[in-house]
């Protein structure tokens, strides 16, 4: 296997490739874009190996692709793009992953940190009583199975009437917030009991809400077009699809283990079981991910809704204007029919992105009339004490990568180094002293997630800005965090 | 201890050993739930639930029954052991024991089919589990 950058074929300073002569059950080479450094650290876990595995499947074109934050995952790595034919190629759930459409939201605010900095340790104490986390089914919006139905089916839509959205939310949230092939038939019952009670819920793990500071813009155009001021607080919200998503995947994941020798597809792996994009199998799948891809629009929706409240809460007294425009909503694990241009020919593709975001560039028609002429927003969080940054996509992502970019910092130490080697109290006492306000569900889980378990965000960042697959528009610095 | 945490960048990871095959599924959920940890009141009243599965292959059987343990912890069940009886390497009854009312320290999404094979030595059987987190 690649133990070393010396086997990769370098293309560019940033950019190294596997060709398929690597390994005989190679169809498509492997282009990881990374800076030396990043590169280095990618050849010390299976990331690579997993790759190169998902390059055997059927119907793919172009390369299989790794952004920089690139990690290994289950089946394929974390950070993994691959595009399938829909005539004759595949889609997996395996690859899709169990949290579908787990993604991030940020919300701008026009509240200066200064305005505000008295307020923030209370505030994030109210995010978090009123944000509800944790592994449970606690503290989601109740509803009826009719109306669970409805928002599995419409996304967006649903939450314009039921009064959680605002319109420009919808039109400000990759697909509209409604990927409009969900089909609730295609559901388990189990998945959707699961699901059922879940609305609004943060959950646990990786998964967090972030207040920053805007501390440095790149791009003057497009803050402006994203309502970015200096010096403003904005927030995130990373999550995904919880129980319902987790479910849907098991479940799929299940099926296919029989369905896929039946279409006589070998697997390098197991997790990476897939079937023919355009079967029956396909169909009912893509039908179930997209209702649970709507699910996790409308969890982080409700969420935008709660934290709107919560800064109205706290701040209206002493501020007064506490609105909280969305700047955009983005999808980390989905798979995504999309056109691309393969070999100066068009084609029809299946997009799977394993914790990579889209970022498709100017002209895009889904994109609000604001943001044509500048991109597609691109949402890259960092860890806890680190800097997050605002991308834009450009032209270049179109033609390179599928449309698609990084989605974060990426990990680089395991959950049980992490446990051995930081402790949740003093990390949060040092993150306090950073002028970061932490509350937590588990002091356990903060140290599985603190900053120094996670890649530079700015190499990763730098990658794509230099590639040219995203271009920065502006740097967030952390002011008080909630984590699952 | 027949499981023992294995290092991975992104999830986590346990490798199970076990006399039988019986043993192999109650290891494998013990680990489980040691990884996600958490607290219960002794107050809380016990229960405990049971299930008869079946599936295509063991790996699968091994992938549904943790599963079935993982939604039950979602519903805020505190496991405080497992019983399992296998009647066939594809056929098993098992049983939860705890109690309702759990607090949980970490979560565990899933449980993957990341290169997972169930094999079998002279030593009994074994088997590398990855779980999404």
């Amino acid at each position: 296997m690649i133990h070393s950058i010396q086997q990769l074929d370098r293309i560019s300073d940033y950019v190294w490739q596997i060709p398929t002569s690597f390994r005989k059950d190679m169809n498509v080479p492997a282009r990881i874009y990374a800076t030396e450094t990043l590169m280095e650290k990618a050849t010390e876990d299976r990331s690579l190996e997993q790759l190169v595995n998902a390059t055997t499947l059927p119907g793919l074109v172009g390369y299989a692709l790794a952004m920089p934050d690139f990690h290994q995952g289950y089946g394929f790595p974390v950070g993994g793009v691959l595009a399938s034919r829909t005539a004759d190629g595949i889609i997996s759930p395996g690859i899709v992953g169990y949290d579908i459409n787990c993604g991030v939201r940020v919300l701008a605010s026009n509240i200066p940190l200064e305005a505000a900095a008295d307020q923030i340790e209370r505030l994030n104490k109210a995010l978090f009583r009123n944000c509800p986390t944790g592994v449970g089914r606690g503290g989601g919006v109740q509803l009826r199975e009719r109306e669970f139905e409805n928002l599995l089916h419409k996304g967006g839509k649903w939450a314009v009437k039921a009064g959680y959205a605002l319109p420009q939310d919808i039109d400000r949230t990759e697909s509209s917030g409604r990927l409009p092939f969900a089909d609730v038939s295609h559901v388990s019952s189990k998945a959707f009991e699961r699901g059922i009670t879940q609305l609004g819920t943060l959950g646990a793990g990786n998964h967090f809400i972030e207040v920053d500071v805007i501390d440095a813009i790149y791009d003057e155009e497009a803050a402006a077009a994203m309502g970015l001021e200096l010096g403003n607080l904005v927030v995130q919200i990373h999550t995904g699809s919880r129980g319902f998503g987790h479910q849907v995947t098991t479940d799929y994941l299940r099926e296919f283990q029989s369905a896929v020798k039946e279409y006589g597809i070998e697997l390098v792996d197991r997790q990476l079981v897939c079937v023919p994009f355009d079967s029956s199998h396909g169909r009912a799948y893509y039908g179930a991910m997209n209702a649970a891809g709507n699910f996790a629009f409308m969890n982080r929706q409700v969420l935008a809704w709660r934290v709107r409240k919560t800064f109205d809460e706290v701040l209206k007294d002493a501020i007064g204007d506490t609105s909280l425009h969305q700047v955009y909503d983005i999808a980390h694990n989905i798979a995504k029919v999309e056109t691309h241009e393969v070999n100066g020919e068009d084609v029809e593709v299946v997009v799977h992105r394993k914790g990579a975001t889209r970022a498709f560039g100017p002209g895009f028609r889904e994109l609000p009339k604001e943001y044509r002429d500048i991109g597609q927003p691109v949402l890259v969080p960092g860890s806890m004490g680190t800097s997050s940054w605002i991308l834009a996509g450009t032209a270049t992502s179109m033609s390179q990568t599928f449309g698609s970019s990084c989605h974060g910092a990426g990990r680089v130490m395991s959950r049980t180094q992490a446990k051995k080697s930081i402790r949740g109290g003093e990390l949060r006492d040092e993150l306090e002293i950073q002028g970061v306000s932490v509350q937590a569900g588990s002091l356990k889980g903060l140290a599985e997630e603190a900053p120094a378990a996670y890649k530079d965000v700015d190499q990763v960042v730098e990658t794509v800005h230099h590639t040219g697959i995203a271009r920065q528009v502006a740097r967030l610095t952390p002011v008080a965090v909630v984590k699952g | 201890m027949a499981w023992e945490e294995i290092a991975h960048t992104a999830d986590v990871a346990l490798r199970v050993q076990a006399a039988n095959l019986a043993g192999l599924f109650e290891d494998a959920a013990a680990g489980m739930v040691s990884l996600i940890g958490g607290e219960n009141s002794p107050d809380h009243p016990g229960d405990q639930r049971a299930f008869n599965l079946t599936a295509p292959d063991t790996e699968t059987l091994l992938v549904d029954w943790l599963t079935e343990i993982l939604v039950l912890v979602e519903d805020g069940f505190y496991v405080e052991g497992t019983e399992v009886t296998v009647h066939t390497d594809t056929a098993l009854e098992g049983t939860v024991r705890g109690r309702w009312g759990a607090e949980y320290s970490s979560h565990i999404k899933a449980v993957t089919y990341n290169e997972l094979v169930v094999e079998q030595s002279e030593d009994g059987f074994v088997t590398t589990i990855v779980f999404d987190v």
